[in-house]
């Protein structure tokens, strides 16, 4: 346990410290919203009526590009052949590498949702919803994503097949989560918002379980 | 302890890669593994390692006491030279000697980023956590890679010191370094 402990705080200081991946994914986050509520500009009631499938499809959008390296950098530098000689877990290691990713890229841009919420006019009732819903569906985006990005390994193919391999696993999420989202913009909260948040939540707990365990076949096959 | 490989053969696509090799190593010998480019050395090492499984034939190894050295040396280059050695010593839980640290002198290079680092101040770097991990078996493919003399040298004594210890050292290289190893292998061309 130490030892994953240490490759997670070592994952998340190459991810803060210095890559700062994550201030990209946020920049372009943030630049889609800005783009389209420009686009929209005086057509505030339509905005606010898109804004929470605005939001989940930016996030889908920009997580998109940073599924590629996920597991490349540890499989070609060697780094994997060392966790591996030393018996860590390609279970342990995948788990590792899908929550720091959701760490490093899907909590930032669920903590500045409520500021760029702003331009997209979005109504301060449902800021706490749209919050509560990313928070519970985007680990299933990580999650998927990692397993996506195994696939692709030894390939050497990267760009636009990732989106193709993960965007049939992601439609249930993004149903869901604007789905939810819509019944507390169109009828307020009532029992359909519990049950779509509930289906969501179901599919991110299935995500964490399950995926991490395809991506640790997946990366041994690379090997054989 | 002893590493024990027979039969051991490997094939890609059907290709043969290579095909029975057997040894015998125990406490204290150095196997050295040479040949042509492309003949399959790193291949036998990474099967050796267990990190390859796909071949035929027998390997008898404590996994448990193997160090594997390979081309990929696993430096991140956004991580500082003292993270890299803070999180290996953490990793293995043995401190780094600090004699071997200034031999090698990486102790200046301390707050330095890893990608400002020259190829052999990498390949330096990598030794570091060779000889923090304290493992029995050494794998070590092209160790002498981008090293200076002075390196390849303090490197040599090492692996000296290592086998008067019991360890056991397996080297790929196709540099002739290591004077009288217990066993040599020559693997062929493939082509």
């Amino acid at each position: 346990m130490r030892i994953y402990k240490l490759i997670f705080l070592r994952e998340l200081t190459k991810v803060f410290s210095y890559k700062a991946s994550y201030i990209f994914s946020l920049m372009f986050y943030c630049s889609i919203i800005f783009l389209i509520s420009v686009g929209l500009q005086g057509q505030n009631n339509i905005l606010s009526n898109i804004a929470p499938s605005l939001i989940w499809i930016s996030i889908v959008l920009v997580l998109f590009l940073t599924f590629d390296d996920i597991f490349y950098d540890d499989y070609y530098d060697g780094t994997l052949d060392i966790y591996l000689i030393e018996n860590i877990t390609l279970y342990g290691f995948s788990l590792i590498k899908s929550f720091s990713h959701w760490i490093s890229n899907c909590l930032p841009m669920i903590i500045v949702t409520p500021i760029i919420g702003i331009f997209v006019n979005l109504d301060t009732d449902i800021i706490l919803p749209i919050i509560f819903t990313l928070i519970i569906g985007t680990p299933a985006l990580s999650f998927i994503g990692c397993m996506g990005s195994s696939l692709i390994l030894s390939t050497k193919i990267h760009g636009l097949i990732m989106p193709i391999i993960v965007l049939p696993l992601f439609l249930p999420i993004i149903i869901f989560g604007i789905g939810a989202l819509n019944v507390v913009i169109f009828n307020g909260f009532e029992d359909l918002y519990i049950r779509q948040i509930a289906f969501l939540a179901g599919i991110s707990g299935l995500s964490v379980a399950l995926c991490p365990i395809a991506s640790s076949y997946i990366i041994k096959a690379n090997y054989d | 302890m002893t590493v024990f490989v027979k039969n051991l053969s490997y094939f890609r696509s059907e290709r043969k890669i290579f095909e029975d090799i057997n040894f015998s190593l125990k406490s204290g010998e150095i196997l050295v593994i040479s040949g042509t480019n492309g003949s399959g050395k790193t291949t036998l090492l990474r099967a050796i390692s267990g990190l390859n499984s796909s071949f035929l034939g027998e390997i008898n190894i404590n996994q448990k006491d193997i160090f594997l050295l390979g081309h990929n040396i696993g430096i991140k280059p956004n991580l500082t030279v003292g993270e890299d050695l803070e999180f290996w010593s953490n990793f293995y839980n043995k401190e780094h000697d600090s004699e071997t640290l200034k031999n090698l002198n990486i102790e200046s290079k301390i707050h330095l980023l890893c990608r400002y680092l020259s190829q052999g101040q990498k390949q330096k770097l990598a030794l570091t956590r060779l000889f923090c991990a304290k493992k029995r078996i050494w794998l070590l493919d092209e160790p002498f890679s981008f090293l200076d003399e002075e390196t390849c040298n303090f490197l040599l004594k090492k692996i000296k010191n290592h086998c008067e210890n019991d360890g056991i050292t397996i080297v790929v290289s196709h540099l002739n370094l290591i004077q009288n190893p217990n066993q040599s292998i020559v693997l062929g061309d493939l082509f």
